[in-house]
């Protein structure tokens, strides 16, 4: 295993592909998270992340050899596979809703309430961030893409246009866009009393 | 720099993306001359900060352990399958091989029935009992063989077999329950299968 650490993705990949159990593991404990993130900032839902991260990887048993080196890195390789997926499944469940921060919310003790003025700037951060999470889902497909990927999980325009199949160019003025409409939302939130803090 | 530049350069000022510094320091000049760009710049760099916020806060998140459990399962699960449905491609093959083996035996055998026998015609019968060829030692020194081991069982003992030395996959020695180096399944392994006069074999060594 320790022999692996020094191996590239695609090396790992193709490993696994021909069923080595130690590529596999060693590709999955490098990559899971930033599927699963990727999955949860996409469907709001760790349900659904979850069971498109256990797809994603179960793809790349099945077949690695659809990955072209040529064409990305295996981490836009499995941001496309998980792409594809969290929409199959949102489209199959409209019924989709951020548990995540429904979850964040709840799990708030007591002692950590009363303990002002820390919380007090937490609990503001907490709903900036919520908000910023409603505003990221409430994006066009397209945008929301451009800003998990290039914003959240900090990108390059050129692997976000592998992951998403489209040009640079497009990733970039979507971004553009998709940020522009953020700021909008996150700016109104701002001039608005929090319905949080009522 | 007008209110137009200033928008295309206003998501790389706030995400801090490498732009030459003579186009940041005009965009910087840009909004401290105009309102409603620096609203727009303070809008980016506000919506940066609360990205930067839930970036940190996502940073720890990662997919329950059971997800990665599960996966290795499935993994060691198809190995299992793959390995069965190697194994009964094997079968079928060197029963394939065995049947060939049989016909090919048989059809010489007959043409040396029809055909007189004479010295002058080359043919040399090497042929030797079975149990001549049963407790029949290497020919060559190096040569490492198992004992013969029975493919099919026929009471009617053999009045006259021949030898045949061929290939075949490592993997069939499994098939007759020898043990086998995993990392040397693929590879190939001589042996010897006994013949009876029909051609068919009865009996099958391993030879190294």
């Amino acid at each position: 295993m320790k022999a692996l650490t020094n191996l590239a993705d695609d090396e790992l990949l193709r490993l696994a592909g021909s069923g080595s159990e130690e590529a596999f593991t060693m590709l999955y404990q490098r990559r899971q998270a930033a599927v699963y993130r990727f999955a949860l900032q996409m469907s709001g839902s760790s349900f659904l992340a979850e069971e498109v991260t256990q797809d994603v990887f179960m793809t790349v048993l099945g077949d690695s050899t659809s990955y072209d080196a040529s064409r990305g890195t295996v981490a836009s390789y499995l941001y496309g596979i998980a792409r594809r997926l969290v929409w199959r499944r949102m489209a199959q469940s409209r019924s989709h809703f951020p548990l995540a921060v429904v979850e964040e919310a709840a799990s708030r003790t007591p002692e950590q309430l009363v303990a002002f003025p820390q919380v007090e700037r937490d609990l503001a951060r907490d709903e900036t961030i919520r908000t910023l999470r409603r505003a990221i889902l409430a994006l066009p497909a397209g945008y929301r893409e451009a800003v998990v990927l290039c914003d959240l999980h900090e990108m390059s325009y050129a692997d976000a246009a592998n992951a998403l199949g489209c040009a640079v160019g497009t990733v970039r003025s979507r971004l553009h866009r998709a940020r522009a409409l953020l700021a909008e939302r996150m700016a109104a939130r701002a001039e608005s009393p929090s319905r949080c803090l009522a | 720099m007008n209110c137009t530049e200033f928008e295309n350069v206003v998501v790389a000022l706030a995400r801090n993306e490498g732009i030459a510094r003579v186009v940041r320091r005009a965009g910087l000049t840009h909004a401290a001359r105009c309102v409603r760009c620096a609203r727009r710049l303070a809008s980016e760099t506000m919506l940066s900060a609360a990205i930067a916020a839930a970036v940190a806060e996502d940073a720890t998140k990662e997919t329950p352990l059971r997800v990665g459990t599960m996966l290795v399962e499935a993994l060691r699960e198809r190995k299992v399958a793959a390995r069965r449905l190697r194994r009964t491609w094997l079968r079928r093959a060197i029963a394939g091989a065995i049947a060939a083996v049989m016909l090919i035996g048989a059809v010489a055998l007959g043409r040396k029935v029809l055909e007189p026998r004479s010295p002058e015609n080359g043919v040399v019968t090497t042929a030797l009992s079975l149990e001549e060829q049963l407790v029949a030692g290497p020919e060559n020194a190096d040569e490492v063989m198992t004992d013969f081991i029975p493919v099919i069982y026929d009471p009617v003992p053999i009045a006259m077999s021949s030898l045949l030395r061929v290939e075949m996959p490592r993997e069939a020695m499994t098939v007759f329950g020898l043990p086998v180096n995993e990392d040397r399944m693929d590879d190939f392994v001589q042996a010897d299968l006994l013949l009876d006069e029909y051609g068919q074999t009865r009996a099958v060594r391993f030879v190294e």
